[in-house]
């Protein structure tokens, strides 16, 4: 989806293009927030590192999910930057 | 970059020189506190060590930010101070026992600060980045200029931080409280001061030099949890070994039931979720916190402020890393705590015989055996023979431990050197007094009053700084006088001022960032919508609780029976003669009608279920029909 800048100096945005709206990691960030609490019980039908997996998920996984989402978000948003500073 | 886009020139060493005489001469009025605490409580010596040294090493951070250069932040550094901001001492003191004492459903917390730095990524800092302003009062301003929409953001954003800064006091004065075991409002009111005084010295610095303490709170955290599954288990990775710990406290707590020494109704299972609140509440729980840490303006500054937003990006995805490193250890460190105190139960521990820690956060009221606290053996075996259901032993249910100090003690319940606590309190109070800062210029500048004196602070004038100190002084005392009212635990406190900030800012935040037709109407409409709703709804169920369930049962979760019964109710009421018998009937319907007037079962911080849609809509629908009006004004 193409955003437009909200705000800032046009001088800036020649420099810095506006970040766009990153939609994969939102639903991710969704379902580990909320889809994983509404079936943590489901989960803990299964047993990963000798913890339930429902248990697992909201004490440890989800958080360690979190970090994997942000950090493959932000190397993608990174690389498209980089792609369109060189077509420009 | 330099720190938060300013930094001091050669010009401002005198006002450095004012600013450090004013830092000594705030240490020393603490140090005469200490000495009279001291003085008051003969043996506290130690715990008065480790207090004055979290005090000095708050004030040395704040002066070394406020008088010293830093060329650069790198997004490693700036992702630290973001993650010591997130976390504040609140949260670091009162995580470990949320989930000690509501056990699986109190992992909502942990869950929901980690989903809000994601979300500060995803959705807030690189945007924020791009818009050159220093602060969220600032990005509302300049996005969406006019009165109604200053007014507001200045009411919501004061209200939350507020609150923040009465929870930091309260982590602040318990810990101050344990230390010295002096009076709660000796140390409430001495760590007001030092925040105050941090405020002056530390000016506009950012919150970088929270960098420099997220080792500290770090250590704090991990070594008592890394020392007790290396003790315990032989793994010394507390992430890891506290499985066992949960098979070995759901074993015990069951042998406790067999033999009747716990009460099923007592018990939270740290496994088995949904037992304290529904699953709707527990998903409530954890977007108010996310949506709190995303738009909370004490986050949204320095180091996020006019940079790239690629280096934005990386600030809080290292923020994100930091805080959940942190949020890890939690469940662990509760489990411990758990299994330490079950342990004392299933072994028949004579009241006689139990640990020195018990007696000692007892005499502050902090654990209370058998209804009383626990100040000595002999009260508790008097207080313990008297009730309705004596029992020879200790049950589970008979030992109250507040959540507020299981951190705090976990190093005593595991029989570890006093210098973990020392290290803990340490930890505590200094984040308490650094991070304060973050609430304390929000409000500031939300006012549209310079942040301290640092900075480009040659340049205020001096009835602006002072007014700017007198606003801030009059917020720290607020503060410490709320915290001292103790309104409720400190996770409640804190989980309060985040949900505040997520129902009365965040669609306005993600509105400012994303949409380009939001106009400053439907910004005001939506913080209006987003900040009232949640406060009529608690406030109406509170206090007109029959109205509102008359005019709203048919999305209550009491359902048709509720409804038969209630009318019932008020039947008998409306039947009753004039007097006792008819205020008698009121307070029964007046009960049952609480209990059942939640829109569709929500309660608590879960409100932001109701408020966040209202306020996206609200913003959405004001923007699209005032647009022709406002939009030229209040596009970029």
């Amino acid at each position: 989806m193409r955003t437009q800048s909200c705000s800032g100096e046009a001088g800036a945005e020649a420099e810095d293009a506006p970040a766009r709206l990153p939609w994969l990691a939102l639903i991710l960030w969704a379902l580990l927030a909320v889809a994983v609490p509404l079936l943590s019980q489901a989960l803990n039908l299964i047993d990963v590192l000798a913890f339930p997996l429902g248990y697992f998920m909201l004490a440890q996984g989800a958080l360690l999910s979190f970090v994997a989402v942000g950090f493959c978000s932000a190397r993608r948003q990174d690389r498209r930057k980089a792609r369109s500073t060189t077509d420009r | 970059m330099p720190l938060d886009g300013q930094s001091m020139t050669a010009s401002g060493a005198r006002a450095g020189w004012a600013r450090a005489g004013m830092l000594l001469a705030s240490v020393a009025f603490i140090g005469a506190l200490l000495l009279a605490a001291h003085l008051a409580t003969p043996g506290g010596c130690n715990g008065g060590a480790y207090w004055a040294i979290g005090i000095v090493t708050a004030a040395a951070v704040a002066l070394a930010a406020g008088s010293g250069r830093v060329a650069h932040v790198t997004p490693f550094v700036g992702g630290m101070g973001l993650a010591t901001n997130v976390l504040t001492a609140a949260f670091l003191l009162a995580l470990p026992g949320a989930v000690f004492a509501l056990g699986h459903d109190g992992l909502a917390y942990p869950l929901g600060i980690g989903a809000g730095c994601l979300l500060l990524q995803l959705l807030i800092a690189p945007r924020f980045a791009q818009t050159h302003a220093r602060s969220l009062p600032q990005l509302i301003a300049q996005r969406f200029p006019g009165r109604a929409p200053a007014i507001l953001c200045l009411v919501i954003v004061t209200g939350s931080m507020l609150l923040l800064l009465v929870a930091e006091l309260m982590a602040a004065g318990l810990v101050g409280e344990r230390l010295l075991g002096a009076d709660l409002t000796l140390t409430t009111a001495a760590a007001a001061i030092a925040v105050l005084a941090c405020f002056i010295v530390r000016g506009a610095a950012g919150s970088a030099p929270g960098a420099l303490l997220y080792p500290l709170l770090l250590a704090a955290l991990l070594a008592p949890a890394v020392l007790v599954s290396a003790h315990w288990f032989g793994l010394p990775v507390p992430q890891i070994a506290f499985a066992n710990a949960l098979w070995q406290l759901q074993g015990m707590e069951e042998n406790l039931l067999e033999q009747d020494l716990a009460d099923p109704a007592f018990m939270k299972s740290m496994i088995t979720g949904f037992l304290t609140v529904t699953p709707a509440n527990f998903v409530g729980v954890v977007l108010a916190l996310a949506a709190g840490v995303a738009a909370l303006p004490s986050l949204i500054s320095s180091p996020l402020a006019a940079t790239p937003a690629r280096r934005a990006r990386q600030t809080a995805l290292w923020a994100l890393a930091c805080t959940a490193l942190v949020l890890t250890l939690v469940p662990a460190i509760a489990a411990y705590a758990r299994q330490s105190i079950a342990s004392l139960i299933a072994d028949r521990t004579p009241i006689a015989e139990l640990p020195a820690w018990m007696f000692t956060y007892g005499k502050l009221g902090l654990v209370q055996i058998c209804g009383q606290p626990a100040h000595d053996a002999a009260t508790l075996a008097r207080a313990c023979a008297a009730l309705p259901d004596a029992s020879d032993v200790l049950r589970l249910q008979d030992v109250v431990v507040s959540p507020d100090i299981v951190a705090l003690a976990l190093p005593e319940m595991a029989n570890l050197d006093g210098v973990l606590t020392g290290l803990f309190a340490i930890a505590v109070l200094v984040v308490a007094l650094v991070t304060a800062h973050g609430p304390l210029s929000a409000i500031v500048e939300a006012l549209r009053l310079p942040r301290g004196a640092a900075g480009n602070g040659d340049d205020i004038p001096p009835a602006t700084r002072v007014a700017s100190y007198i606003v801030a002084a009059a917020v720290a005392a607020a503060a410490a006088v709320l915290a001292l009212l103790r309104p409720a635990g400190v996770i409640d406190v804190a989980t309060w001022a985040l949900t505040s900030a997520a129902a009365g800012l965040f669609p306005v935040v993600v509105a400012a960032l994303w949409w380009r037709r939001a106009n400053a109407w439907g910004a005001a409409a939506g913080m209006l919508t987003g900040a009232a709703l949640p406060l009529l709804y608690l406030a109406a169920r509170q206090y007109f609780p029959v109205p509102l369930y008359e005019a709203t049962a048919a999305i209550s979760t009491a359902g048709r029976n509720g409804l038969e019964y209630f009318n019932e109710l008020k039947d008998a009421w409306l039947a009753a003669d004039p007097g006792a018998a008819k205020a008698a009937a009121w307070a029964t319907l007046e009960a049952q009608a609480r209990s059942s007037a939640d829109w569709w079962g929500i309660e608590g911080p879960a409100v932001v279920l109701l408020a966040l849609p209202v306020g996206f809509a609200s913003i959405f629908l004001v923007s699209l029909l005032t647009g022709g009006r406002r939009s030229t004004e209040t596009a970029p």
